[in-house]
């Protein structure tokens, strides 16, 4: 039973039995571990604050064979991200994230760049960035780094350039251009395709290029493409819309 | 796979629902059921039934009553002026142990929690604020927990309670009794500063 350990943001927790808590981690080497800190629900316990959603820690952990949750011995914090979540706004937003990230993500698999992404955008969120924009960033970043997102420079069918208007395919993982958009649909806005391209060399610290408003509006499309590819509806996405 | 009789089988799938309670767990209570008299299986059974029959949730402040309204809201020597909202019930006598709270009380059931599909409709904030409304209350305390959706909820009730003319307070965080001040991390210590209070003699 050796002990290991890994940074980490905590994405949940719950309570378990009368004294644990069960945590869900996103590690920066390991990806998604599930672990139980026992007496946890103790007051003054010697978890603190760090078990709390969004926390930045250094976890320590045993690991038995067979069993799905390993046992937290320790957690230091390194980073607090707890101020941001009295806003209740705020913290549907990272919950939001949070479900994003299990979802997408549930296994024991290393993705550090999607860690790294994860952290820097609760940075710029706690530097004072908009909710708003830094989600979507968070999104189309997810969807990249998972493969599912479309290609802004080429139609997906005639391999032809595409201008600034583009269609999206039936199966929502490629665009297309005019000629190739079977759907006489109107094209997707040529605020999203700036900001898809935005994105790739841009840090979510930079000025937004776009302002609330327009980030509000491109929110419902780029969601509808992660709930193609989920085939389901995020939980916590409801209490973005209103 | 060895399985057990049917009777057995039903009795651990119904207390695996527990909070809290794993297989294992469940396996032992059942066992530990099985191994007691008749006459203690009729009395916990009873016990169960009558808790549910006769317990339900206060109509005016949602903490666990036999009567409605409950006695915490009907009591005359409980001022009228002090309003203390917490998460769940069992919050109600933990407060109540300590003697010093002379309010009432308005139980939430719960937290705001996106993950969890509770959002203000669910967590009945318009019960709650009517209440207020109809109320003479001059403070309220937001008792919820001091995790993020305790905090959360707390920060969210104080901005729509913001429209009455009443002071809205929060519990102090900070420094657990018995703790040593090295093994509290930056949040707690900073928390302890911002509700450091003054010593008078
Ligand atoms: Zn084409
Ligand atoms: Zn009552």
């Amino acid at each position: 039973m050796p002990l290991d350990f890994t940074e980490a943001i905590v994405l949940r927790s719950f309570p378990s039995g009368e004294l644990d808590k069960i945590v869900v981690f996103f590690s920066r080497d390991k990806g998604l571990i599930k672990g139980r800190a026992k007496g946890a629900r103790k007051f003054g316990n010697r978890f603190g604050s760090s078990l709390e959603p969004m926390s930045y820690v250094k976890v320590f952990y045993y690991e038995k064979e067979r069993q799905d949750f390993v046992t937290i011995s320790q957690c230091d914090l390194l980073e607090s991200f707890l101020d941001l979540q009295t806003d209740f706004e705020t913290s549907c937003f990272l919950s939001y994230w949070a479900e994003l990230i299990e979802e997408f993500y549930p296994a024991r698999i290393k993705e550090e760049l999607l860690f790294r992404l994860l952290l820097s955008c609760l940075r710029a969120l706690k530097e004072g960035g908009n909710r708003h924009f830094i989600t979507n960033y968070f999104e189309i970043w997810l969807l990249r780094l998972s493969g599912l997102l479309p290609d802004t420079r080429r139609c997906q069918r005639c391999h032809r350039q595409l201008s600034q208007q583009v269609w999206l395919s039936p199966k929502k993982d490629g665009f297309l251009c005019e000629r190739c958009s079977l759907e006489k649909k109107e094209p997707l806005p040529s605020d999203l395709i700036t900001f898809i391209n935005w994105t790739k060399k841009n840090s979510p610290f930079e000025r937004a290029p776009l302002s609330p408003d327009i980030s509000r509006q491109l929110a419902p499309i780029i969601q509808s493409w992660l709930i193609y590819h989920l085939e389901k509806e995020p939980r916590s996405l409801k209490f973005l819309k209103t | 796979m060895f399985e057990y009789t049917e009777p057995l089988h039903h009795l651990i799938e119904e207390l695996k629902k527990f909070p809290g309670v794993g297989a294992k767990s469940a396996q032992r209570m059942a066992f530990y059921l099985l191994s007691i008299s008749m006459e203690e299986a009729n009395r916990l059974a009873d016990a169960i039934l009558e808790a549910k029959r006769k317990i339900f949730y206060c109509s005016v402040c949602n903490g666990i009553t036999h009567v409605d309204p409950c006695p915490l809201c009907t009591d005359p020597h409980r001022s009228d002026e002090l309003l203390c909202i917490v998460e769940e019930p069992y919050n109600v006598a933990s407060i109540e142990k300590t003697g010093i709270f002379n309010g009432r009380y308005h139980v939430l059931l719960g937290t705001l929690s996106p993950l969890k599909g509770k959002g203000p409709e669910e967590l009945g904030v318009d019960k709650l604020l009517s209440r207020i409304e109809k109320g003479k209350f001059k403070e309220i305390i937001l008792a919820t927990n001091p995790t993020s959706e305790g905090e959360a909820t707390a920060f969210y009730l104080a901005s729509l309670l913001k429209k009455f003319p009443v002071k809205i307070t929060r519990l102090a965080t900070g420094l657990p009794v018995g703790s040593d001040l090295d093994f509290a991390d930056q949040i707690t210590i900073r928390r302890a500063l911002e509700g450091r209070v003054e010593l008078k003699d």
